[in-house]
């Protein structure tokens, strides 16, 4: 047992750390504090990842094949944990690089690979993920987008809501359903957000404005060859493609980052003599440095080649509750902050936390998971 | 990094849980609020696996294993300090070893049963043999032996100094998270085992989702205490505030939910729910509690 970072590891970081420090720019927090979903961070990842794949940062953890560097996993989640610190400065694109673009190399024909990945890994790609329906929300496997077989191809026909990144996205990666109920049934399509029928409506929201919306479609029709891996069985597909995402977002490092922001306000302005302030603070800190040893274990595992399990949903309840802790810390102590936004990365860390115990698979299913599939509780 | 236990660490682990195992009989709860497994106490002592820490090969790490693993029985046992803070900190003390943190006329769990008293102030850390007449039995609320000193300043002025005081603390910081995401995680699986089984309004206890989100809400608190206890194994004292601190936290909530779904079973001393959640709310308060820590951690970090 050894939670020491090899030399590599650590070389790695520091690589991640100066090109943070030289390629965010001087307005880096002025643009940050609209967040991670919004329009003014979405524009600003074009230019930042297109750096960072030059810089071989983007998907360092991908094959080398395929425009990586054949990475471990423990270089990935390094990544992450430095790239959501400093406030997420590649906006959506987290997500090509965590697991949409690895699904695509997985599942996808030659085809597929050949006319998406190119420009993921070039960092100009923006993708939407089209999961969540009004009637389909935390059970995802009542979705109801129907694709019907219309000769060579489908016709999509249907709504998504709460999409990020929907309003300034090129592609979509859909779910939508062939056949079936529940899990069967259900297909993945890849498809330009510019084909005919498609509707996108912003949903004004606490997470950032431009951050959330509705997308219709109507009569949307889409060759045969947009589909994802075989019809009507993509629940699988779905389950390794979410399986990083449930530890993917390094959460704790933003917190982490903000609690150290607000300690040094607090400094300057005299409160941090308060016992009570000094005791929150640890307290804080804990919570996000539990957060973290959580995450960091089932890296672990995943590093080891072993299968994903319920401590992926266990890590999860320990992430929301880290960003509430620092969230709180901020309510009770620096109110006026908010006032004037003048605490680096305070906003945007707040607005996420509202979603964090909501946004990929809300804290009630994975205490259920947990419940069930952790600790062996009878089913009901 | 590499979060897995080696290959030593799991063979010495395995001895552990054949003591354990041998030992099971005499635990049974025996109407007495505090107990001591005498029998187990000297079984784990006799075998070696209390001295792991003190060898390169195994280090704290193990002896957080270790602690942790012995503490999810409901055997009371003096396992922490002899197994963190003795190998390395005091190794010419005999053991039991009871911690005195601060005045040194409180009472003390493991007094009664202890061959030495390891003192923990500001000002330092210094150990003292003991002899039985050493020691004033008081009642024992807590589920652990304790008695006060006789004389205490007497056996301060006969204490032999620990060589690093520090290490000394930050050793004891981390037997107090050891101790107390073991005996949580015990309690812990006491109560999931209850309401599998436990049958109410025609369907097991654990069925219903009230249930279920609490006791994985505890199991999640427990698994960081847990995990943190074993980072700060090999790391700064900060890591030993975090640890102690995040564990002592973790008991208001968790003790009271398993007590809750325990229910009126878990109010008799015919059960040994109360060997988990005693020993916890004692350990709650431990070296000044989790304020104290999370103070010192946010000084530490934030200077």
């Amino acid at each position: 047992m050894n939670f020491e970072w090899t030399e590599r590891d650590k070389a790695f970081r520091a690589e991640v750390v100066d090109f943070l420090a030289r390629e965010l720019p001087p307005d880096w927090a002025a643009i940050a504090r609209h967040g991670p979903g919004s329009k003014e961070q979405t524009e600003f990842s074009l230019g930042f990842c297109a750096k960072l794949a030059a810089a071989g940062l983007l998907v360092p953890h991908w094959p080398q094949e395929h425009g990586g560097r054949g990475g471990s996993v423990w270089e990935h989640f390094i990544l992450g944990e430095e790239m959501w610190a400093a406030g997420e400065p590649r906006g959506p694109q987290y997500m090509n690089v965590n697991w949409i673009g690895p699904t695509i190399l997985r599942f996808g024909t030659p085809e597929q690979r050949e006319r998406y990945v190119p420009d993921i890994t070039a960092g100009c790609a923006i993708w939407c993920q089209g999961f969540s329906e009004p009637s389909a929300g935390s059970d995802l496997a009542s979705l109801r987008t129907r694709a019907e077989r219309d000769g060579d191809g489908f016709i999509i026909n249907g709504s998504k809501v709460w999409t990020s990144y929907a309003g300034l996205a090129d592609h979509c990666f859909l779910l939508a359903r062939t056949s079936g109920q529940r899990k069967d049934g259900i297909c993945i399509f890849l498809l330009s957000m510019a084909t005919p029928g498609i509707t996108v409506r912003p949903i004004p929201s606490l997470v950032g404005n431009g951050d959330l919306h509705e997308v219709f479609f109507q009569d949307v029709r889409i060759p045969a060859s947009a589909m994802l891996g075989e019809e009507g069985k993509a629940w699988s597909l779905i389950t390794y493609a979410l399986a990083n995402e449930r530890v993917g977002i390094a959460r704790y490092a933003l917190s982490a980052r903000a609690l150290a922001a607000m300690v040094e306000r607090l400094k300057a302005d005299g409160s941090w003599r308060d016992d009570i302030v000094r005791h929150r603070a640890g307290q804080a800190l804990a919570a996000c440095e539990a957060a973290r040893v959580l995450v960091y274990r089932v890296v672990d595992q995943r590093a080891r080649g072993l299968p994903p399990n319920a401590e992926s949903s266990l890590t999860r309840v320990a992430v929301a509750a880290a960003d509430h802790a620092v969230a709180n810390f901020a309510l009770d102590f620096l109110p006026d902050a908010f006032a004037d936004d003048s605490i680096h990365l305070l906003k945007p860390h707040h607005e996420r936390a509202i979603a964090a115990g909501i946004a990929s698979g809300a804290t009630e299913i994975q205490l259920g998971i947990v419940a069930t599939d952790h600790l062996d509780l009878p089913r009901s | 990094m590499l979060l897995d236990q080696t290959e030593d660490q799991a063979a010495l682990l395995s001895t552990v849980s054949a003591i354990l195992a041998r030992a099971s009989g005499p635990w049974a709860p025996d109407g007495e609020r505090s107990s001591f497994a005498a029998e187990l106490d000297a079984a784990l002592e006799a075998s070696g696996v209390l001295d792991a820490a003190g060898f390169d090969a195994f280090g704290p790490a193990t002896g957080v294993l270790v602690v942790q693993d012995v503490c999810r029985t409901p055997a009371v046992v003096e396992v922490a300090a002899s197994a963190l803070i003795r190998p390395l900190a005091c190794p010419d003390a005999p053991r039991p070893l009871a911690v005195l943190h601060g005045d040194a006329t409180r009472a003390c769990r493991f007094l009664p049963v202890a061959r030495a008293v390891l003192f923990l102030s500001e000002a330092g850390a210094s150990w003292c043999p003991l002899e039985p007449g050493d020691v004033i039995p008081v009642e024992g609320y807590f589920a652990y032996p304790a008695c006060r000193l006789r004389a205490p300043q007497a056996c301060l002025a006969r204490a032999t100094p620990c060589a690093d005081p520090a290490l000394a603390w930050r050793l004891a910081l981390l037997a107090v998270a050891a101790e107390t995401s073991g005996v949580l995680q015990g309690g812990l699986e006491s109560v999931v085992a209850h309401v599998s089984d436990r049958r109410q309004f025609g369907r097991p206890l654990g069925t219903f989702q009230a249930l279920q989100h609490r006791l994985a809400a505890c199991s999640t608190k427990i698994a960081a205490a847990r995990w943190l206890a074993l980072k700060a194994a090999a790391g700064t004292v900060s890591e030993a505030r975090m640890a102690a601190g995040y564990a002592q936290d973790a008991v208001e909530a968790v003790a009271y939910d398993l007590h809750q779904f325990m229910g009126a079973m878990g109010l008799t001393l015919e059960h040994p729910l109360h060997r988990w959640t005693y020993r916890a709310k004692l350990l709650r308060s431990d070296l000044g509690g989790a304020a104290r820590h999370y103070r010192d951690l946010a000084a530490a970090e934030w200077p």
